[in-house]
């Protein structure tokens, strides 16, 4: 499989704490991957310095043979056009309608034109499921579903490459959180996409994922499901251990 | 880079699209597809096997080019071209044929408009008179029960917001009433000289500071800093849900944000107006002896004997009256935010703008006031 984001020895550091120690990962084209750890291992800032808010101490991280920490502003501003970017409470601009958010992107981006843009955003509503109507509500107006949703679909508004998703069902009901899945699975396959979750969610974990990178002791342990839980890792062990993702392990 | 091959075959038109057609190529997608024009009742086959990758606006771009043939009459088949982007396209482009189906409202004339409007305004005006009537009504209620139940009174929160909204406004206050007197000291003082009337500058610039000056530009200021940031600090709390997790355990959120800035802002615009006064009296001693050569022993033996204790009364009077002005429009304001940032930005403005627009007012109705009592 080809290799599409390529992590080397990453070193992330906040004051005295080190946070990643060497961290090596690949992403491979096409893939869905569940970034997961407990809390404070480091996922979010994982995911922080792949998209470039965050600067590493040092390592590499290439995507698609480009290697970004070297990268010119223009260029890396340009690369970021092919990633879709989904915030954990969707960070939807709270001064546009749902309308202008999906279409910011294009309108920013692209030389079509203003009716082709909004055509083309009822076109994104229609792929994350939502109805017409929503599109003249402001962002303070919706569900905590509905602004998901909405977030997805600006985040595929320039038909990105690979979906970075930040906690896609968390404050979710359970039904709302399946069906999230069940939609990002969907367009996963659809469209294509590499798709790179951080989650807490051990549901969206072992239904929607097709490989799982661990971080345990500042390092990444990546592969399948079956094989993270074979590693005998005392870490990886506990967090599989607990009730409900022994539960989940019986049915699948 | 994108590839459209046209082959003519027993009266169809097949389009093979090749390379990346992607949204990055949509100028020149649009330009190629125009290019392509179809004879009469022509069957169009588009067939996408040799297309390295085609993303979903590429894809909608050639369906919308698609429905203006069907338009025009012509027969068009897709090969190999993804179900999935189809049934997104049709399914949104079906939403797109009941909207449009949909009966409009109808335009309004001109004079409609207007009266739509007006009644608009005047339903809005009648919103937030009863939201400020139940704001105030509130704080009125807070207020008095915490006077009549001390133990209800947060003192500790009083000190932090006097130190906030008095102390740590003394040196832009007192460098601002310093200025302002130096200004009226210089321009008075050069005209009163000029008759002859110099030993009168000391009583327009106590007079009209004392009175006047002090007490209204420390109230503006302070409706700059604490106006501003009450507003901003409250509205962050609602659209936090601070206030509504206040009001679950029980609290009155009056009792706890409104009452202990009200209270604290009473005491230190007063505190601050006096601050005020005397700085601005000692820089106009200041400038007196160096330009119009009045000691500050002529200085102050003058304002003793000139100046009536009511004078400086008469400014400081007005102070707790401004004072309440500021801090109920600011946390009125903070309690209006809702969630949006626009919304924050918008209150946090009108607190500013209302509480320095009545704190004039209310200057205003003293000067007539006094006037009246000959006070």
């Amino acid at each position: 499989m080809e290799i599409l984001i390529s992590i080397r020895n990453l070193v992330n550091q906040f004051g005295k704490q080190r946070v990643h120690d060497g961290l090596n990962l690949d992403i491979y084209r096409g893939e869905i991957l569940g970034i997961v750890g407990g809390s404070g291992s480091g996922k979010s800032v994982l995911l922080r310095s792949i998209l470039g808010l965050d600067k590493p101490r040092s390592g590499e991280i290439e995507f698609s043979g480009q290697e970004l920490t070297h990268l010119t502003a223009k260029d890396f501003a340009n690369l970021k056009q092919h990633w879709g970017v989904m915030f954990q409470r969707g960070a939807l601009f709270s001064s546009l309608t749902v309308a202008d958010n999906i279409q910011f992107p294009l309108r920013e981006f692209s030389t079509l034109e203003p009716d082709e843009c909004r055509e083309l955003m009822y076109v994104r509503l229609e792929m994350v499921g939502l109805e017409r109507h929503v599109a003249d509500k402001f962002p303070a107006e919706l569900s905590g579903g509905m602004v998901k949703r909405v977030a997805l679909a600006r985040a595929l508004a320039l038909d990105p490459v690979v979906l970075f998703l930040d906690e896609p069902t968390s404050g979710l009901d359970p039904v709302s959180a399946e069906e999230f899945d069940h939609l990002i699975a969907a367009l996963h396959s659809n469209l294509g996409l590499t798709v790179v979750m951080v989650t807490h969610d051990l549901d969206s974990l072992f239904s929607t994922c097709e490989r799982i990178a661990m971080l345990v002791d500042k390092q990444v342990v990546a592969g399948t499901l079956r094989e993270i839980l074979a590693n005998p890792n005392p870490q990886i062990q506990q967090y599989f251990s607990g009730g409900r993702a022994k539960a989940l392990l019986k049915e699948t | 880079m994108i590839q459209l091959e046209q082959k003519q075959q027993d009266g169809t038109l097949h389009l093979l699209l090749q390379g990346h057609w992607e949204l990055a190529q949509s100028v020149a997608i649009k330009a190629a597809l125009k290019a392509v024009q179809p004879a009469i009742a022509e069957t169009v086959v588009i067939d996408v096997h040799a297309v390295v990758h085609l993303d979903v606006t590429a894809a909608w771009l050639v369906y919308q080019q698609v429905q203006r043939w069907q338009q025009q009459g012509h027969d068009v088949r897709f090969e190999h071209f993804p179900t999935e982007y189809l049934g997104y396209f049709d399914a949104a482009a079906k939403e797109t044929e009941i909207s449009c189906a949909t009966p409009d409202k109808g335009r309004l004339g001109g004079v409609s408009l207007m009266i739509r409007r007006l009644g608009k305004q005047i339903f809005s005006l009648g919103h937030i008179l009863h939201s400020a009537t139940i704001f105030f009504g509130h704080s009125l209620v807070a207020l008095f029960s915490s006077l009549l139940s001390p133990h209800l009174f947060r003192i500790r929160s009083v000190f932090h917001h006097v130190f906030a909204t008095g102390i740590s406004a003394v040196p832009i206050v007192a460098l601002i009433a310093c200025l302002i007197s130096i200004v009226i000291t210089y321009q008075g003082g050069g005209q009163l000289r000029d008759l002859g009337a110099e030993l009168y500058t000391v009583d327009m610039v106590t007079i009209s500071v004392l009175r006047e000056l002090g007490v209204l530009l420390t109230a503006i200021m302070v409706a700059g800093r604490s106006g501003s940031a009450f507003a901003a600090e409250i509205g962050l709390m609602k659209t936090n849900q601070e206030v509504d997790a206040l009001q679950v355990m029980g609290k009155d959120p009056f009792l706890i944000l409104v009452v202990p800035r009200l209270v604290a802002l009473v005491v230190a615009l007063p505190l601050l107006t006096i601050v005020a006064d005397i700085v601005a009296l000692a820089a106009a001693a200041l400038i007196c002896s160096t330009i119009l050569d009045i000691s500050f022993i002529q200085f102050f033996t003058r304002i003793e004997t000139n100046i009536e204790f009511r004078t400086f009364a008469a400014g400081l009077i007005k102070a707790p009256f401004f004072a309440v002005v500021i801090a109920l429009i600011g946390c009125w304001q903070g309690m209006r935010v809702t969630g949006s940032s626009e919304s924050l930005g918008k209150h946090t403005t009108k607190a500013v703008v209302d509480s320095i627009f009545l704190v004039l007012v209310l200057d205003a109705l003293f000067s007539v006031l006094f006037y009246r009592l000959g006070f």
